[in-house]
């Protein structure tokens, strides 16, 4: 029983030691430690210095951790920074760690950042709500087939360069007259080719053809980014697209 | 307000489905992030000709020059799977290592793919935990090869031999 204890004690000391590895690296020692991030990897610290005097910080890897979990960039600073105040540390540029210590502190200063470290990623899980980005097309599209029935379908309109772009709601009208209601979602990529796809559109001058960017407008836009968008199309909120797109209609016969 | 069941069905029905990285013929818009350590860019991902929102996630260590380090994921809007092509070191969950799903603990790269963490989703709204993770032992160990083999287990139609997807530099700075 007593080996059995002992041989225990030795195979936990043994491979506890093998995960918290202790490295040297080019500008200093990293420690993994024992402590966990929410998503279970080890904190890591890494401690710098001289001869008699260190510094240790987790390099920014509570703020890494909720990067990777997709917590939206924003400064965390005012909230987080008197998290690890009582405890002498300090956090700046994403980053926590202690003032300079003795070098004989350095254990205590590696424990307490990878505490710290640990506390600021479950805060940040705990607290951060991640936006649920509203699938916007397919609102639109289902709005304009609520109210054009049969009249609103996918269509592809060759634009002035001879290039053919799809466009996902185009409303026909008896008159003759077309109307292309183009969704944009709040992406450059989105941005760059529905303006793109609009503009080429629009060099053809066909009187018969009507153009409307229509953006969600619970998301947030830069002034920038709807000053382009205009550039394509008139662009109407999609808050206000029902009015809109009605008062179209009505004068489109 | 969906279940967690019908918001894990949606999930898998979006891991099933084929997607297609939008913007690979343009180079990567490096952000910046909440350390100057790392940097990130983001690819919508298209779904059956939409984009509704899900994007492949790409962060880059551009002071890490010695070693090649990255990771690689799915926001759905957040991470539902990922690969972290690092040295760090990660413990699994006693459940995933006793189902025989993981193993327990891996140092180096490894994959928090979304069938070994499905079972632990609770939402998107907070950030899920993925707390399983296999290792990434595959032999591509070229970014190129690494996203080619994520894309490839994700069901993201593989970007041309010329896509210019890549990692930031060293003297990359952010937008």
């Amino acid at each position: 029983m007593s080996e059995n204890v002992d041989s225990m004690a030795d195979f936990l000391g043994r491979r506890l030691s093998e995960l918290a590895e202790i490295k040297q690296m080019h500008d200093g020692v990293r420690v993994t430690t024992h402590c966990m991030y929410p998503s279970n990897g080890l904190v890591q610290v890494m401690v710098r210095g001289g001869r008699s005097t260190i510094v240790a910080s987790d390099d920014g890897g509570a703020m890494g951790e909720a990067l990777a979990a997709g917590i939206p960039m924003k400064d965390f600073s005012p909230q987080l920074a008197h998290r690890v105040r009582d405890q002498g540390l300090s956090f700046k540029n994403g980053m926590i760690f202690t003032p300079t210590m003795p070098i004989e502190a350095a254990p205590l200063a590696v424990l307490l950042v990878a505490n710290a470290s640990q506390d600021i990623a479950r805060w940040l899980y705990e607290h951060m709500k991640i936006r649920r980005t509203r699938d916007f097309k397919a609102l639109l599209n289902s709005f304009l087939k609520n109210k054009f029935e049969s009249r609103v379908a996918p269509a592809t309109i060759v634009g002035h360069s001879r290039k053919p772009h799809k466009f996902s709601n185009v409303i026909s009208f008896p008159s003759g007259k077309r109307l292309i209601v183009d969704a944009v979602v709040n992406e450059p990529s989105s941005i760059n080719a529905r303006v793109v796809a609009n503009l080429d559109v629009k060099a053809n001058n066909d009187p018969l053809i009507d153009q409307r960017i229509v953006y969600d407008d619970e998301d947030t836009w830069t002034p920038a980014d709807l000053n382009l968008l205009q550039v394509g199309a008139v662009l109407v909120p999609f808050s206000r697209s029902s009015e809109v797109i009605a008062r179209i209609a009505a004068n489109a016969g | 307000m969906s279940t967690v069941s019908e918001l894990v069905d949606a999930v898998d029905a979006f891991m099933a489905t084929p997607k297609r990285i939008v913007g690979y013929d343009s180079p990567p818009q490096w952000g910046p992030s909440f350390t100057p350590y790392e940097l990130e860019t983001k690819y919508p991902l298209e779904i059956e000709g939409e984009l509704r929102g899900a994007q492949l996630m790409v962060v880059g260590f551009p002071r890490s020059q010695r070693n090649l380090k990255f990771r690689i994921g799915i926001l759905f809007p957040a991470m539902i799977c990922r690969l972290d092509y690092t040295d760090e070191t990660h413990v699994n969950s006693v459940s995933g290592y006793l189902a025989d799903l993981v193993p327990e603990e891996v140092t180096g790269p490894h994959y928090h793919s979304w069938r070994v963490n499905r079972r632990l989703f609770r939402g998107t709204l907070t950030p899920p935990r993925l707390l399983d993770a296999v290792p990434y032992n595959h032999p591509g160990r070229t970014f190129d090869a690494i996203l080619r083999w994520f894309c490839s287990d994700t069901k993201i139609e593989q970007p041309p031999p010329d896509h210019l997807i890549g990692l930031p530099r060293a003297d990359t700075l952010p937008l």
